[in-house]
């Protein structure tokens, strides 16, 4: 049991627990002091991902996006916490989006539960006042989610694909022991034929990038993010290295390229593109090779595919990626997915507005 | 936005304009919108004023807004303000001849500013506003679309001054395209909806065109029909000014009920992204997320948020209450049905559905997000997971990874193996001793394949049927018999995409022979230690060849036809197909009219042309029917349908 007092003086939401510990766990809002100490708590936790990350977050407010960084603090250490993203909108706020979050201590079920209980009261708060109807959890972890995280509906979207491939990043010998015959022998072959990988940092990369990108969206009929949001990206997460562009070349041709983020323990290839020509050179193998090498020397231990296709659906969009992919060796890992807390006093609301709204439209006819 | 690429392209005798891969302009048919912007506009205030205007032009920093406004004696002064600069400096070189100098001209002022920098801090006022900016694909470019915006815009309109807009598309973005005019007019402007049809835009697939005239003075038909156009228009006359005005309430449909006043950005993001899912017909919204939005209202917790709901119903209109006393008593029998039929279902419990989409949708990270469905649907359902795509994909999708002997092998893009087919064909039904031998040569995208010819050809899954793409028509041909079976129209969707992947593509192969040759100049003194140059120059020459034949088949496809509507309420089951919620089985044929094709329980229209019975042609159906039920998820409300009416066919 817990109860709630608001500490006007500091602004701060303070949330006592009386468990016993004696223990004063509260919610604020984190400042840019806060940055270091809460990038160090993201990396640390291995449910969570870059999207909780501080730098992403400036990235999406540049967006557009409105941002709350809350933190969960026992005492004067910021212990849980989560990122949440959020578009204000008169039809009905979008959720608050927590991808990767929260960030709770996984591991102790009771300080995990008691985090999760302030951070509840607190995204119920801000839910109030941007009349948000829901909070969309997405941790990236595997098997049901736990108890305490409230009543959850499965979301009809996942911001993190899931399952995805993970491969540990260990020694060049393990990694290509563990991968198929057919990878290891296109890896090798690449570097015989002499294909070149380079990487970059600067948003000036991204042109190149975004040809090789756009020809494989459009090619296979999916949607992509515009070149803008590439331009962002790279100039708020370039300069600290957490995003690189990297670009396979062949005799002075670009075929293959992509946009790897490393952040905490995980390399996670997020965007790629390929060029149609001369294939018989492997580009794209060296790619991902150099790409897995770079994160396990930056300190990563897992490479993250960043989607497959489900089992059993060889039809799926990511079926014929999931080929390519698994020749790397890993294992498919089915993430919980995303799940929604739903807040039904501003989903009431919404929906009552909604009623009322359609009621007043049925008597109106359209002049034109 | 700034950092798009500008881009320009050439081919044959036409220009075209991109900012970041959209086409903002093609030099054969630009007059088109630029007078439709523009000229309505300024002859009304030409009128109104009866001596000279003043003009702000928002964007437009190619020039051909102004120069359409240089035709009219009485304009005396603009100020231009368009924030990018390379587009102004373009204006004033590349696409000089095109707008006639009109960036030179004396009585402009330009200033390089965002236009709501500019609204916000401006103190002059203006007879005449355009606003000429390009589609608001971020939440930056749909700020240009707020109420606060437009109200900005009405401070700085003089008296009976009028406003013109570019907006979106009526077609493709109904619900979008009627939020921005009641946008317009909860701001004070009472807007005139404007539609043109722009070739190069339906070729891109963008739909036809939409403006909006506005004024805090209404204007009226008898207005319009008693302005002035100027004399040496190139395409608008008085009918189709008038024509341009007619939308009929079927046009509006739904869309205009749903259209909503956009107080922010993210709201005209969202309503763009649901116009992605609304059927073209404007009746459904997509199956997908008809299941979606069930399985959300199978997991809530519908008790709390009646009880909710019941707190906040008070002081609704009786019906309101009426209904949703009705939809208490019965929500256990509406949640329990399988497929949700919004026809049936109680406008309350349908409002809800849609507000689960809305919520959805609002968020523009979720525009890219990967769909979920539960547990119930069985793991071996095939279900299309990417959110955004389109159903008419569905019939193109392979059905099982090809493989083939090296020497019959044609590349895609990630060197897989495809099937080198070669085919003889007559060039039409009727012809016969004309054949035509052609061979695949490189894949372009999925089932569809560029040939030794410059031709391209799109297949269907493992089934014999192979569509040969011409802007005039889709000839549908059977592997193994010359007799083609069917001319269908072009189907502008498959051309477009089959058009800006060849695009892509081109330039691709062009870039890459750039690069390769930089690379021969830079390597070339270290020729004798480099390996591999001998053994790839067999690539290199495929790349130019794959580059020539790209180009020409470009040439060929992009100049495409306009498409007529399709058939009300219906799917698509083939390029040429459809099929409609009745029954009836339509194929539209190469001149653009509709036929009715009778199969098995599939019925005959009245007043549609039959199209003669044949055995080729009831294969041809049966295998497509058999695709699409493969497809179709299980609540799709046609299904049954299809299953009865094909009977023998098996899910």
């Amino acid at each position: 049991m817990a109860s709630h007092e608001r500490d006007d003086n500091n602004e701060e939401f303070r949330l006592k627990t009386l468990d016993g510990r004696g223990g004063c766990m509260y919610s604020r809002y984190l400042t840019v002091d806060d940055r270091n100490v809460w990038d160090a708590l993201v990396k640390d936790t291995r449910e969570s991902g870059f999207m909780q990350s501080w730098g992403w977050s400036e990235f999406k407010e540049a967006e557009g996006q409105k941002v709350h960084r809350i933190g969960i603090f026992d005492g004067e250490e910021i212990v849980a916490g989560a990122i949440v993203y959020s578009v204000p909108s008169s039809l009905g706020s979008s959720p608050l989006e927590l991808p990767h979050g929260p960030v709770l201590p996984w591991k102790d079920n009771d300080k995990a539960s008691l985090c999760m209980g302030v951070l509840l009261k607190e995204l119920a708060r801000v839910a109030d006042e941007s009349a948000s109807p829901a909070v969309r959890i997405e941790p990236f972890m595997q098997g049901p989610l736990p108890h305490y995280m409230g009543k959850l509906v499965r979301a009809p979207l996942d911001l993190i694909p899931t399952p995805t491939l993970l491969i540990s990043l260990v020694s060049d010998d393990s990694m290509l022991s563990s991968m198929t015959a057919k990878g290891r022998y296109n890896i090798r072959l690449a570097m015989k034929k002499g294909v070149k990988v380079s990487c970059s940092e600067k948003e000036e990369a991204v042109d190149d990038f975004y040809e090789l990108f756009e020809l494989t969206f459009s090619r296979h009929n999916f949607c992509g993010e515009g070149r803008g949001f590439f331009k962002n990206m790279m100039k708020f997460l370039g300069p600290s290295g957490m995003a690189r562009i990297y670009f396979a070349s062949f005799e002075g041709i670009t075929l293959s390229a992509a946009i790897a983020i490393y952040y905490g323990g995980r390399a996670t290839y997020l965007y790629g593109g390929n060029s149609p020509f001369v294939t018989s050179v492997m580009a794209s193998y060296a790619l991902h090779w150099t790409m897995m090498t770079d994160g396990r020397d930056l300190g990563c231990d897992l490479y993250d595919m960043y989607g497959v296709a489900p089992a059993g659906q060889p039809l799926h969009p990511y079926a014929k990626f999931f080929r390519f992919k698994s020749r790397f060796g890993g294992a498919v890992i089915n993430t919980a997915g995303a799940h929604d807390i739903y807040f039904y006093p501003q989903l009431a609301d919404m929906w009552v507005r909604g009623m009322r709204y359609g009621s007043k439209q049925r008597e109106i006819s359209p002049v034109v | 936005m700034l950092n798009d690429r500008l881009e320009i392209r050439r081919t044959g005798n036409s220009t075209a304009f991109y900012i970041g891969g959209s086409l903002q302009f093609d030099t054969e048919d630009e007059h088109i919108y630029h007078e439709s912007l523009v000229v309505p506009a300024a002859s009304i205030v030409d009128k109104r004023r009866g001596g000279p205007f003043e003009a702000l032009i928002l964007g437009g920093g190619d020039g051909l807004a102004l120069r359409e406004l240089i035709r009219f004696p009485t304009f005396s002064k603009a100020v231009l303000v368009d924030y990018d600069a390379e587009v102004l400096k373009l204006g004033r070189t590349e696409f000089r001849s095109f707008n006639r100098g009109s960036l030179f001209d004396s009585r402009l002022t330009v200033r390089v500013e965002d236009a709501n920098d500019y609204i916000a801090s401006s103190i002059e006022s203006f007879d005449l506003i355009i606003a000429d900016f390009t589609f608001p694909d971020d939440l930056n470019g749909c700020r240009l679309f707020t109420a606060d915006f437009f109200s900005g815009i009405k401070k700085l309109l003089k008296d009976d001054a009028v406003f013109a807009l570019n907006s979106v598309s009526p077609s493709a973005s109904s619900a979008a395209y009627w939020s921005i005019s009641r946008t317009l007019s909860a701001s004070g402007l009472y807007a005139r909806p404007m539609r043109v049809e722009i070739p190069s835009f339906m070729a891109h697939g963008y739909g036809e065109w939409g403006f909006f005239l506005s004024s805090g003075r209404r204007i009226t038909y008898k207005e319009l029909a008693s302005i002035n156009l100027p004399q040496d228009l190139k395409y608008l006359n008085k009918e189709r000014l008038i024509g341009s005005l007619r939308f009929s309430c079927k046009d509006a449909g739904r869309n205009f009920i749903l259209g909503k006043m956009i107080r922010e950005p993210s709201d005209l993001l969202c309503l763009l992204n649901l116009s992605d899912l609304w059927d073209p017909n404007g009746e459904e919204t997509a199956c997908e997320w008809r299941g979606r939005a069930a399985n959300v209202i199978h997991s809530l917790d519908m008790e709390a948020l009646l009880a909710e709901a019941e707190v906040r119903i008070k002081g609704a209109s009786k019906k309101v209450h009426e209904e949703f006393a009705l939809l208490k008593a019965e929500l256990s029998d509406f949640i329990s049905e399988k497929v949700l039929d919004l026809e049936r279902s109680y406008r309350c419990f349908a409002i809800l559905m849609l507000l689960i989409i809305f919520i959805n949708l609002v968020y523009p990270d979720n525009a890219f997000a990967k769909g979920y469905y539960g547990s119930s649907h069985g793991a071996d359902e095939e279900i299309n997971m990417v959110f955004l795509s389109p159903i008419a994909a569905a019939p193109f999708r392979d059905l099982s990874s090809q493989t083939g002997t090296a020497q019959y092998m044609v590349p895609d893009i990630y060197g897989k193996a495809h099937v080198k087919r070669t085919i003889r064909y007559n060039k039409t039904p009727a012809a016969s001793g004309e054949a035509v031998t052609d061979t695949f040569f490189y894949a372009i995208a999925d089932d569809v394949y560029l040939a030794e010819s410059g031709h391209v050809y799109a297949t269907i899954a493992n089934l014999p049927y192979i569509y040969k793409a011409e802007p005039g028509r889709f000839l549908l041909l059977e592997t193994g018999k010359p007799e083609p079976l069917f001319e269908f129209y072009p189907d502008t969707e498959v051309l477009q995409v089959i058009v800006q992947n060849i695009s892509l593509q081109q330039r691709a192969a062009e870039k890459a022979i750039k690069e390769h040759n930089k690379w021969l100049a830079w390597s070339g003194p270290g020729q004798y230690i480099v390996n591999n140059k001998s053994s790839d120059a067999a690539a290199i020459e495929k790349i130019r060849k794959v580059g020539v034949l790209l180009q020409k088949a470009y040439g060929e496809l992009s100049g495409a036809k306009i498409p007529p509507q399709a058939p009300n309420r219906s799917i698509k089951i083939a390029p040429g197909m459809y099929l409609t919620m009745d029954g009836l089985i339509m194929f539209r044929q190469a001149d653009g009219t509709w036929v009715n094709y009778c199969y098995k329980g599939f019925g005959s229209a009245e007043m549609v042309p039959q199209l003669p019975h044949s055995d080729r042609i009831d294969k041809f159906v049966k295998d497509m029917m058999g695709i699409v039920l493969l497809r179709m998820p299980k609540w799709h409300p046609m299904r049954e349908m299809i299953i009865t009416k094909s009977s023998g066919l098996k899910p």
